[in-house]
């Protein structure tokens, strides 16, 4: 058997997940999931080739689109490139991350609390993750949300239910226990997802401003007035990226542009779409004018619409954010929206520090639940196997956590900054994962947490014990 | 309530409350600020749930099953309490119980198995058996304030209005001025007007709120015989607490034959119709203070004998039908109306008023037993009073007044108190 | 019994050590206070809980609940924390329990304005948050218990339904940072909190704790205690200092110039799913709420002799399926909007309007269509009768208080949540909530008629109130996302019996919500709760004690309503089977 190449299993059911699963625990094996059948960003897989690779891409079905309920149940393969052509014609939108790549898995976005565009639909962090299934470390499986019943899911279908609720069962909520955990705790085999009525119509605005806060501030008002459905800042970079495949023609475009851009979609939906949309725009016009924006269809020669169509369709390759040069590293991390502008600051001027040409640098800021937090992101395009920030990045991200930046999905080296600065978070997760996951063999390493550190069972690692059978 | 009800009278009251709370507070949407949300001075300073008038409903049910021995803390429990009636009515704006009777039938139980009171109370009950009042002055005492008045003392003369002072209003010599500038504006505006002298007896109403019914019950029917054979029209009296007790308890004891106004309803009446005229500016911001004894505490007694029976398998109802007090119909607009008529006069209401105006924390004998707990109250009342950056409080009660100067003279504000009357003599260019 | 060892009493010294001795008791007749409970009947058939607290302890800041904690490790002293503390789910289930009562901890720490959300300590009550959020434009989810009760509760520990759920979601999804004493004394920060200091998020990093500490039901104090939490808070269009007007029982906001009530009426169950699944979509409403006849009758009525002359006329009981629907808008044409889009919906669902803040002349049309369906009830003869004794008994209340007293009462009942005890304590003086799930409209609806099936043999025997079986309350959250409808069941707390019946009838009510697959009901908790639900609903029952096991080594923190630990519950189904 050739070590660097891990082994990789195809399930196509929950049971022969769960089978895996009991083998892998067996066998003392690190088991790490694909959702969608291809390594996205920040996906880690077993080092050295030690360790079992799930590729979920075979348990592929929408099982049930629910119009009346608006929820869709679909399982780990299910990519937004399936999933927004299955919704068609439905009468349904999905809220999803800004402009996703189109063989992303939906289930493995919603899993990693990645940020969506409609922060009016976002209610709550766990948006739009409903109710689970999940095949836990243990290789039991378990539902969880207000899809584990009781009943089945067809019964519970019968009387009319959705999965719509990720509280409970009962007195916890183990839907946001498995969800941000990296795959420590199992592997998800369906999820609802909750999606949102398909407007029958949208009128898109821009604002564009030299000023963040300004723009950010704008963000606060109309979210207290409940105005728009996406709604979301880039600088004129990201903006040239997401709407440009070819690097001038972007780069010429953001040139055209301020340095910073607001997307905001209003819509109307069955009842006097018309109506709403008009005084919805009227509105956002004016509460952008008193903050000295302006609110318009179009931007200089850029039309909103063509902006607000990019950011809810799925991405054309190459992936937006590569586009500039080929690659790109991020830093994001959650904040409140008046703290957006000076955090993107700190992360600039340290990438200046390290010799990274700070107007390269891409910008997004996504309001979240609502307008009360902001997914901030900072993109370093760089060109392919260059490390942009030339081995700078972790005291980039400790300067950005000192100046207030919460790393809510701790990838890689971020784990340990955060767990430094509160361990006893980092313990109470291991308690978690001592529960689902009690021989460790669930993505070891993700979250920070190698696997001798967890669990009260003395075991050996996943390692040694190949090694011990082969 | 009536005062021949026992404890076990309101067993079902005890057994119905819920738990909820709701007596803690003002009733909740009145609440218009986070720091004005408590109408229970008792908890407030305590904070043991036992304390609201909740916890102490659930003490008169442990007691009554036997579950708890009367003991010094069912004492605290019970005595710490200003028998103010904010628990009443906050229960009532969702609830048909009565747990302010509770509290009185409660005291009157501890008093009746020789528990109750606290020692501190005893001199108080002394007074009134030995003294007819509750500062145990001599009886001669109790008439020097209205010698020099120039007023018809009755029973040897007769009038059309008897002027009520009061123990207090009659003995504190820092507050005898209420009872001087009041005899003294119906006399100006031409009402015959008489007093007792030091044959004014004491109203009872510390006896009742202490606990000691069988002297109250005394009290009151002796008083309502005197006041009946007076052939007095109406009986006008200063103190909030005579005029609570009065209106709220004496017709569970016996027919009146006359009618007990407030004396600021009635000095509002003859402002009203011109009997007296309110023409010198009194250029000054103020707040008023609701005595609990003129606000909830002095709505009209109704009476009610009956039974309880059950529709619908177990809705509550009566028969005759019950019609419950909830401390609306209380003394509240009248001393309003007199203040906006004094002229350069501006009225800032606090944020707990009327019915749910929170207690000086002078009432229910926890000046005596309590004196720390009294000035706490009052200070927070001050504080209160203070927050809408008047000149000076006004009242219309002898026992808030005093409570109320504690809790001024503890702080540092400089606000003035006055009595209502004050503000009208002045208004009237007097002193 | 009090447990009185020489470690106890060592402990009541450090104790006291902590907070002073005048804010530690046990004190008989305060422990009492504390044992007296509403639904204690359910357990005990008396107004007492099953256990006296061994002390009550009066906390005053998060490191004296720690402090308290740690001690109680010490001296294996379980605790059980309460805040405004209603319902026997708040007093101890165990014997020699500590009360940690965290009435002195009444501090909003701080409502941040431009990012909607507030920073509340356990004793700040709805109305405390609702008051001062309302001068600055905003407002809290207020749960179903009421604005005297405690919000961080409702948020960390309990339930989390309330009446302007449509607008301002539940309470579980309300909550950003968390501070817990976990139950073996350690602080943690759950979210932002914990990273940055800020309370904006209380998710991460990584995996959410928040998933460990309530779920759909909350853990009622079983998992520690939470001293601190921030809660979001929603846009308020009303006026900054509504003025209040009327006297009690009979208050009514003034100035809720854009902010109308509509009693809504369908024909059917079905017609009712169909409008709120509409009305949801149309994202126009703050509240939609449904009250059942007999509390939209006891919420306006001042006695229960009136109370019981209204609803037998049989007028309201005509008209059940009913929601009442309060629209707010932050401008006129938003107003002129949202009201038109309401009667367009009411009209396509075949409707009509009951009463509103603001009668129509159209709403003639609804009038008319009222005399239809009271006709289809009860023929033309008894249509008649129903309308002379309605006008006759709740006449008088229009006649007196005029005709928009019911929507103003309504608007200010739904908004402000200040007698929601009223409607339901008036009818016997408790009661007991069962069904409940929180899933689709749909699937609300199918628990309120299941509900009132498996009531009226209750009914018929006389123990609980006889509402017609209906009194099925409940909101939509979030635009129709989510629907709970709750069946509630008074009675007499005094009749042995009634309270006897309330709990067999909250067990079928489990069983039958179970067996039906009406989704996860309001009584799914408890180790009861758990070994009637648990097998149908993916075996959660082991999770959740691991859960317990892992956080809570020791087992103090009282979990007799929330779970076992693991070897308790092993033991206890092992028992089950056996029997
Ligand atoms: S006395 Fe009234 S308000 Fe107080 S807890 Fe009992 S029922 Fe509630
Ligand atoms: S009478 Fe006043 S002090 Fe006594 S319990 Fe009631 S509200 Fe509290």
């Amino acid at each position: 058997m050739n070590l660097s190449e891990p082994r990789v299993v195809k399930p196509g059911s929950a049971a022969e997940v769960a089978r895996t699963i009991i083998d892998a625990r067996k066998d003392h094996e690190p088991v790490f999931v694909m959702s969608s059948g291809k390594k996205h960003r920040h996906w880690r897989g077993p080092a050295g080739g030690d360790g079992l690779v799930v590729d979920m891409s075979a348990m592929a079905r929408v099982v049930r689109l629910d119009r009346r309920n608006r929820a869709a149940l679909v399982e780990p393969g299910v990519t937004f490139g399936t999933f927004s052509r299955a919704l068609e014609g439905k009468g349904l939108r999905a809220n999803t991350p800004l402009a996703p790549r189109a063989s992303k898995s939906v289930l493995a976005s919603a899993l990693e609390r990645e940020p969506v565009i409609m922060p009016r639909y976002h209610w709550d962090m766990v948006d739009p993750l409903m109710s689970i299934e999940v095949v836990l470390g243990t290789g039991d499986l378990f539902r969880a949300g207000s899809g584990a019943g009781p009943g089945s899911l067809q019964e519970q279908w019968a009387s009319g239910q959705a999965q719509k609720s990720p509280m409970g069962p009962s007195q916890f909520d183990p839907v946001r226990l498995v969800q941000g955990s990296q795959g420590t705790m199992g592997v998800v085999t369906w999820a609802s997802i909750r999606v949102e009525q398909a407007p029958a119509r949208t009128d898109y605005l821009l604002s564009g401003s030299e000023d963040l806060a300004t723009l950010c501030s704008l963000v606060q008002r109309l979210s207290w007035r409940r105005l728009g459905e996406e709604c979301l800042i880039l600088n004129s970079g990201a903006l040239g990226s997401l709407l440009e495949t070819d690097p001038a023609n972007a780069a010429a475009l953001a040139n055209s542009l301020p340095p910073w851009v607001l997307l905001l979609g209003l819509a109307g939906f069955a009842w006097r779409p018309d109506e709403r949309v008009a005084y919805q725009r009227a509105e956002a016009v004016e509460i952008a004018r008193a903050l000295g924006l302006s609110a318009a269809p179009s931007l200089g020669g850029l039309s909103a619409d063509r902006v607000g169509r990019a950011a809810g369709a799925t991405s054309a390759e190459p992936y937006w954010k590569d586009r500039a040069l080929g690659d790109s590293d991020e830093v994001f991390f959650l904040a409140t929206l008046d703290r957006a502008a000076p955090l993107i600051s700190v992360a600039r001027d340290k990438a200046a520090e390290a010799g990274y040409p700070s107007e390269q640098a891409g910008a997004y800021v996504q309001p979240l639940v609502g307008g009360r937090a902001a997914h901030v992101e900072v993109m370093f395009p760089h060109e392919p196997g260059k490390a942009p920030l030339n081995g700078t990045s972790r005291s980039l991200s400790r300067a950005l956590l000192d100046a207030g930046a919460f790393f809510s999905r701790p990838y890689g080296d971020w784990a340990d900054l955060v767990w430094e600065r509160d361990p006893r978070m980092k313990r109470a997760v291991e308690k978690i994962k001592g529960i689902f996951d009690p021989d460790g063999i669930m993505s070891p390493g993700n979250l920070g947490i190698p696997f001798h550190e967890y669990g009260e069972a003395p075991r050996t690692t996943g390692r040694r014990s190949r090694k011990a059978r082969d | 309530m009536n005062p021949r009800h026992k404890l076990d009278y309101y067993e079902k009251d005890l057994k119905r409350c819920c738990h909820c709370s709701m007596c803690k507070f003002i009733p909740l949407i009145q609440v218009k600020d986070a720091r004005y949300t408590q109408v229970c001075p008792a908890i407030s300073q305590k904070d043991f749930h036992a304390y609201c008038a909740g916890g102490k409903l659930h003490a008169a049910l442990s007691l009554l099953e036997g579950r708890i021995e009367p003991d010094a803390d069912l004492l605290d429990v019970v005595y710490r309490c200003s028998t103010c009636g904010g628990c009443d009515v906050s229960c009532k704006h969702n609830r048909d119980l009565e747990p302010l009777e509770v509290l009185f039938a409660l005291r009157a139980h501890l008093v009746s198995t020789g528990v109750g009171p606290l020692p501190e109370h005893e001199p108080i009950l002394m007074g009134i058996r030995n003294y007819d009042n509750v500062w145990q002055q001599p009886r001669q005492a109790r008439g020097r304030w209205a010698k020099d008045a120039g007023v018809k003392v009755l029973p040897k003369q007769s009038a059309e209005v008897l002027y009520f002072a009061g123990c207090t209003y009659s003995l504190n010599r820092q507050l005898t001025g209420v009872a001087r500038k009041t005899v003294a504006l119906m006399k100006s505006a031409g009402v015959d007007v008489g007093v007792l002298g030091e044959e004014e007896p004491c109203c009872g109403s510390p006896a009742f709120t202490i606990g000691d019914h069988e002297l109250f019950m005394e009290k009151a029917a002796a008083n309502i015989a005197m006041f009946n054979r007076l052939g007095i029209k109406r009986l006008v009296t200063s103190c909030a607490g005579c005029f609570g007790v009065m209106s709220g308890k004496y017709p569970a004891v016996g027919d009146m034959s006359f009618e007990v106004v407030p004396a600021v309803s009635f000095i509002e009446e003859l402002v009203r119709e011109g009997g007296i005229r309110l023409t010198h500016p009194v250029n000054m911001t103020v707040t008023y203070h609701d005595p609990c004894h003129l606000g909830r505490q002095s709505e009209p007694y109704i009476p009610w004998e009956g039974r309880e029976l059950k529709k619908l398998n177990s809705v509550v109802v009566h028969d005759p039908p019950k019609e419950y007090r909830r401390g609306t119909k209380g003394v509240y607009d009248a001393p309003r109306e007199v203040l906006a008529a004094v002229p350069g006069l501006t009225l800032t209401e606090m944020k707990r008023i009327r019915e749910y105006s929170f207690c000086c924390g002078s009432g229910g004998g926890v000046k005596s037993a309590f004196p720390e707990f009294a000035l706490t109250a009052a200070r927070e009342r001050v504080a209160e009073a203070e927050e809408t950056g008047v000149r000076a409080i006004v009242t219309a009660c002898p026992w808030c007044e005093a409570n109320l100067a504690d809790g001024l003279a503890a702080g540092e504000s400089g606000m003035e108190l006055f009595d209502l009357v004050d503000i009208v003599t002045r208004a009237m260019g007097g002193e | 019994m009090t447990v009185q060892t020489a470690s106890r009493e060592s402990a009541y010294l450090e104790l006291e050590h902590i907070v002073g001795p005048e804010h530690i008791t046990s004190s008989p007749v305060i422990m009492d206070s504390y044992t007296f409970q509403f639904n204690a009947d359910n357990i005990t058939g008396t107004n007492w809980g099953p256990f006296r607290p061994w002390a009550v302890i009066l906390p005053e800041s998060t490191r004296q609940v720690q402090a308290i904690v740690r001690v109680c490790n010490e001296h294996e002293v379980p605790f059980k924390a309460i805040s405004t503390g209603w319902a026997i789910m708040g007093a101890p289930s165990c014997e020699g329990c500590l009360q940690i009562d965290l009435r002195r901890m009444n501090h909003i720490i701080e409502i941040d304005e431009e990012n909607m959300y507030a920073v509340v300590e356990p004793y700040v009550s709805g109305a405390a948050l609702q008051a001062e959020a309302m001068k600055k434009g905003l407002n809290c989810h207020i749960h179903g218990a009421g604005s005297n009760a405690s919000l961080l509760a409702n948020a960390t520990s309990v339930c989390g339904q309330g009446n302007t759920g449509m607008s301002t979601s539940h309470s579980n999804r309300n909550l950003l940072g968390v501070e817990w004493v976990t139950p073996t004394g350690e602080v943690l920060h759950l979210g932002s909190l914990g990273q940055t200091g800020r309370w904006f998020t209380g998710d991460g990093p990584g995996p959410s704790l928040r998933g460990a500490m309530r779920g759909f039901l909350g853990a009622f104090g079983g998992i520690g205690v939470f001293t601190r939490c921030a809660l979001k808070l929603y846009p308020w269009y009303g006026p900054r200092e509504p003025e209040v007007k009327g006297t009690t029982p009979d208050y009514w906001l003034e100035g809720l110039d854009r902010i109308h009530v509509f009693q809504v009426v369908l024909e059917s169950w079905d017609s009712f799913a169909d409008f709120c699944y509409k009305l949801g979509e149309a994202e126009i409403a703050m509240v939609a709420c449904r009250n059942a006849p007999v509390v939209a009758v006891a919420g306006v009525v001042d006695s229960n002799e009136e109370f019981v002359e209204i609803w037998e006329s049989e007028y309201f009981q005509s008209f059940p399926y009913a929601l009442s629907v309060v629209i707010d808008a932050g401008s006129d044409a938003e107003f002129a909007h949202r009201t038109r889009v309401l009667h367009d919906i009411v009209d396509d669902c075949g409707g009509l309007i009951q009463f509103a803040t603001k009668t129509r002349p159209s709403y003639i049309k609804y009038q008319l269509r009222m005399l239809n369906w009271l006709r289809k009830q009860h023929g033309t003869v008894g249509a008649v009768r129903v309308l002379y004794r309605a006008a006759r008994s709740f006449g008088k209340i229009v006649h007196e208080k005029g005709m928009d007293h019911l929507a103003r009462t309504m608007a200010a009942a739904m908004i402000k949540a200040h007698a929601n005890a009223r409607a339901i304590f008036r009818f016997g003086g408790s009661f007991i909530t069962t069904f409940g799930a929180l899933e689709t409209i749909d699937a609300a609806v199918a628990g309120a008629k299941r509900g009132i099936e498996v009531k009226k043999p209750y009914i018929e025997r006389g123990v609980l109130m006889d509402d017609t079986g209906d009194n099925a309350w409940g909101t939509i959250y979030e635009q129709g996302a989510l629907m709970h409808l709750e069946e509630v069941a008074a009675y007499d707390p005094s009749d042995p019996e009634a309270a006897a019946g309330a709990t067999r009838f909250m067990i079928d009510a489990i069983v039958a919500s179970r067996d039906d697959h009406i989704g996860f009901c309001f009584n799914g908790f408890s180790d009861l709760g758990h070994g009637l639900l648990s097998d149908q609903t993916s075996g959660y029952y082991r999770w959740l004690a691991a859960l317990k096991d892992a956080f809570d080594p020791a087992g103090v923190s009282d979990g007799g309503y929330y779970v076992s630990r693991s070897e308790e519950v092993t033991a206890l189904v092992d028992g089950l089977q056996k029997h």
